[in-house]
């Protein structure tokens, strides 16, 4: 996958899903979608905030983990 | 919509008798009661009940070519039937009719049995090619029409519905233990097997050919996904766009090539509001619409219904059902759905079409299909976590994602947390090619612990399970979860149940036809393609559907948490009227006749039932409820009694007659 198509998947999921900030369910979400999506398998330290709580963020830490950063 | 029905000689023995095939007309007539007619030869009979609704005047059938070399009989629609008779036209064929009929029997002649790939429709036919001396059977690929054929005395008898191949007493009546263990596992036989031994289905997106007493079916469309990551890379919005198109178009082709008025089903819920919007918008015809409503309001879906009547500006009608009223009607549904049931849901929708016919209309478009394609399912969402907790089975998270399951459920998993994780934690092996329906075929199968032992020893030796596995496509397993998913649900559950026990069945029992715009083929092609994420995007189910109609559907719909069609269903027989029928069916002695249930059993969980009223019962409890009680009422009307459910008649006048024998 490059890094526009990663991009616009996420745009995507942003159009629908809020921000997960202060939320644990919503967060969850996101790693179910970022697990579907890319084909990442998450550890219980990465799904948090600081990962998942804004769409710029989940954009940085998929592009990290998929090595198109 | 029809029914069809006939007898072919497979030795050269004495030609079909025409008061067998009259009775198996007769117990077609709810399918067609505006006329019907026969041809007849030495080696075949093709019956016909008509429901009239294209070419009102011209479109009698049996009917065929130019030269009377091919025969046909043919229940259903073929939609782009104009364009089919534009194309073959030019290419030389003479048309008598202005019907869709007629197109099958110039397509075939000049496109062989590739002319199925060419129908946009919902069929089941029979033609009879005198110059090839064969028969040929055809289904629409998904399964919405029906047809059943048996094998007795060297002929071969086939029919829209079991109940007019009983109408040859010759015809045995048995229950098959292994389409009942399919009943019990999966909700529905799955064809070709039937409720019924030695009764077959063709099964849906085939075709067969009996020549010289040789039947051999085959596949002209299989449901298939693309292998995972190799879906459509279109966006987004580019997917709208097409999606879009392709159901504004199949609507539209629904809606008008009907020579009668179109009605339409409105739910309340995202499918059936679109495709009634779609109507409301894109076509001139007044909109006409029809609805559930229920006593209950844990089932009630009226404000919903009434807000987008309303919105459309409808002219609207509604039918209240009330637990009762499900009782009552219940014995009639079971003898026209033909098998058991583990559900009460299609006893309402018998009630709609009642309405339905009583407005003067006999023929409704409806949403059934979407939940398929687009995976508006709640199956899809509780695979979607298991898997998500199969991914990591020790992390501490994951486990809360399971209060976004069955929110509309009484004891949802987010009300029982604990039973909830450890519900859907078992046999969490991603590798197993049913994951995504082991829970509910885990339920369901304890259906079976009432079985007589010798039924369920019978039942058992077929697998049905490892057979269902054994008939998947070679690159299942490639495909999506998701789209694994969804062909489990299609091949399990779309034909047998939704399109049939709780589609056709209870349309025809009122001669009411269904039309379902998502199973339109160019629709279900498309919807194929599209990745995962644009059908269930993490829990949002239809995801693309919603997005792409946004524009016409109130948000209070569009945004309302997904509530499944459902019906009460122990509450239906056991909190009100003291029905008759139930005492009947469940006494012992029947029960003991009858050889399928342990009668201790199902005596002591009939009087449970009875005791609480069927409230605040299990969902399996529910469930086991209806199945027993559905399962007698199949045992009395086509074991005991002979299928005609004391109906037998005679086929609807005019009778057009064509008899080469006499």
């Amino acid at each position: 996958m490059i890094k526009k198509q990663v991009k616009r998947r996420i745009a995507e999921f942003a159009r629908t899903y809020k921000a997960a900030k202060n939320d644990e369910t919503k967060l969850l979400l996101v790693a179910l979608f970022v697990e579907d999506a890319f084909g990442i398998v998450l550890s219980d330290d990465d799904i948090h905030e600081k990962n998942f709580g804004t769409h710029h963020a989940i954009e940085n830490f998929v592009l990290e983990k998929l090595h198109l950063e | 919509m029809c029914g069809i029905c006939g007898i072919v000689n497979i030795d050269d023995g004495q030609a079909p008798e025409v008061e067998t095939l009259l009775r198996m007309m007769g117990r077609l007539r709810h399918r067609g009661p505006d006329s019907s007619g026969y041809y007849r030869d030495k080696q075949v009979a093709l019956g016909h009940t008509r429901l009239a609704i294209i070419d009102l005047q011209t479109g009698a059938q049996p009917l065929s070519n130019e030269d009377d070399s091919v025969w046909i009989t043919f229940n259903g629609e073929i939609f782009n039937y104009l364009e089919l008779a534009s194309e073959l036209s030019g290419l030389g064929h003479i048309f008598k009719t202005k019907s869709d009929t007629e197109v099958i029997v110039h397509a075939y002649e000049q496109w062989d049995t590739s002319c199925f790939d060419r129908f946009n429709g919902q069929w089941a036919l029979v033609l009879w090619d005198l110059k090839k001396n064969k028969i040929i059977f055809s289904r629409d690929r998904l399964g919405i029409r029906t047809l059943y054929y048996t094998i007795c005395n060297n002929r071969l008898l086939f029919a829209s519905e079991v109940k007019a191949l009983f109408a040859d007493s010759s015809v045995k009546r048995n229950f098959d233990p292994a389409g009942v263990s399919e009943i019990f596992t999966f909700w529905s036989p799955v064809a070709p097997r039937t409720t019924f031994k030695d009764i077959k289905e063709l099964q849906p997106g085939h075709f067969a050919t009996i020549k010289d007493g040789i039947i051999k079916s085959e596949a002209y469309w299989t449901i298939s996904f693309p292998d995972a990551g190799a879906e459509s890379d279109l966006s987004e919005k580019e997917h709208v766009d097409i999606f879009r198109n392709h159901l504004i178009n199949a609507s539209k082709l629904r809606f008008t090539r009907s020579d009668v008025p179109v009605g339409a089903y409105l739910s309340g819920g995202i499918d059936s509001s679109i495709t009634s919007s779609i109507i409301s918008n894109y076509t001139k015809a007044p909109l006409r619409t029809f609805s559930i409503r229920f006593s209950d309001s844990e089932f009630d879906e009226g404000q919903y219904q009434r807000q987008i009547a309303d919105r459309l500006d409808a002219n609207h009608r509604d039918i209240a059902v009330s637990n009762d009223d499900i009782g009552h009607v219940f014995p009639d549904v079971i003898w026209h759905a033909e098998r058991p049931i583990l559900r009460t849901a299609p006893a309402p929708l018998f009630l709609l079409s009642k309405l339905v016919r009583e407005s003067g209309y006999k023929v409704v478009v409806t949403g059934e299909g979407a939940d398929e394609i687009m995976a508006g399912y709640d199956i899809y969402r509780e695979a979607k976590i298991r898997l998500f907790l199969a991914r990591d089975p020790s992390s501490k998270k994951r486990s809360k994602i399971l209060s976004k399951l069955y929110p509309w459920m009484e004891r949802a998993p987010g009300k029982a947390a604990a039973f909830a994780n450890a519900f859907f934690r078992k046999g969490l092996n991603p590798l197993d090619p049913g994951f995504s329906h082991r829970p509910r075929w885990d339920t369901t199968s304890s259906l079976n612990l009432f079985l007589n032992p010798d039924f369920r020893m019978e039942a058992k030796k077929t697998n049905v399970i490892e057979e269902l596995f054994s008939n998947m496509p070679d690159s299942y397993d490639r495909w999506d979860p998701l789209c694994k998913a969804q062909w489990l649900e299609m091949v399990t559950l779309l034909s047998g149940y939704i399109l049939s026990a709780q589609g056709d069945r209870m349309l025809m029992a009122n001669s009411v036809e269904g039309r379902f715009p998502f199973l339109d083929c160019n629709l279900v092609d498309f919807a194929s393609q599209l990745p995962a994420s644009h059908k269930l995007l993490a829990l949002d189910e239809k995801h693309l559907l919603k997005i792409s109609f946004k524009d016409m559907i109130p948000e209070t719909i569009l945004k309302r948490p997904k509530q499944p069609y459902r019906a009460p269903d122990a509450p239906s027989f056991f909190s009100g009227s003291n029905f008759d029928w139930i005492n009947d069916i469940t006494d012992e002695s029947k029960l003991k006749n009858a050889d399928i249930f342990n009668p201790k059993a199902v005596f002591k969980f009939i009087n449970k039932c009875r005791r609480v009223k069927g409230h605040k019962m299990s969902n399996t409890d529910n469930m086991r409820a209806v199945a027993i009680l559905s399962t007698m009422l199949v045992h009395h009307h086509y074991i005991v009694q002979d299928g005609s459910g004391g109906k037998d008649q005679m086929p609807a006048e005019p009778i057009k007659v064509i008899d080469k024998v006499v």
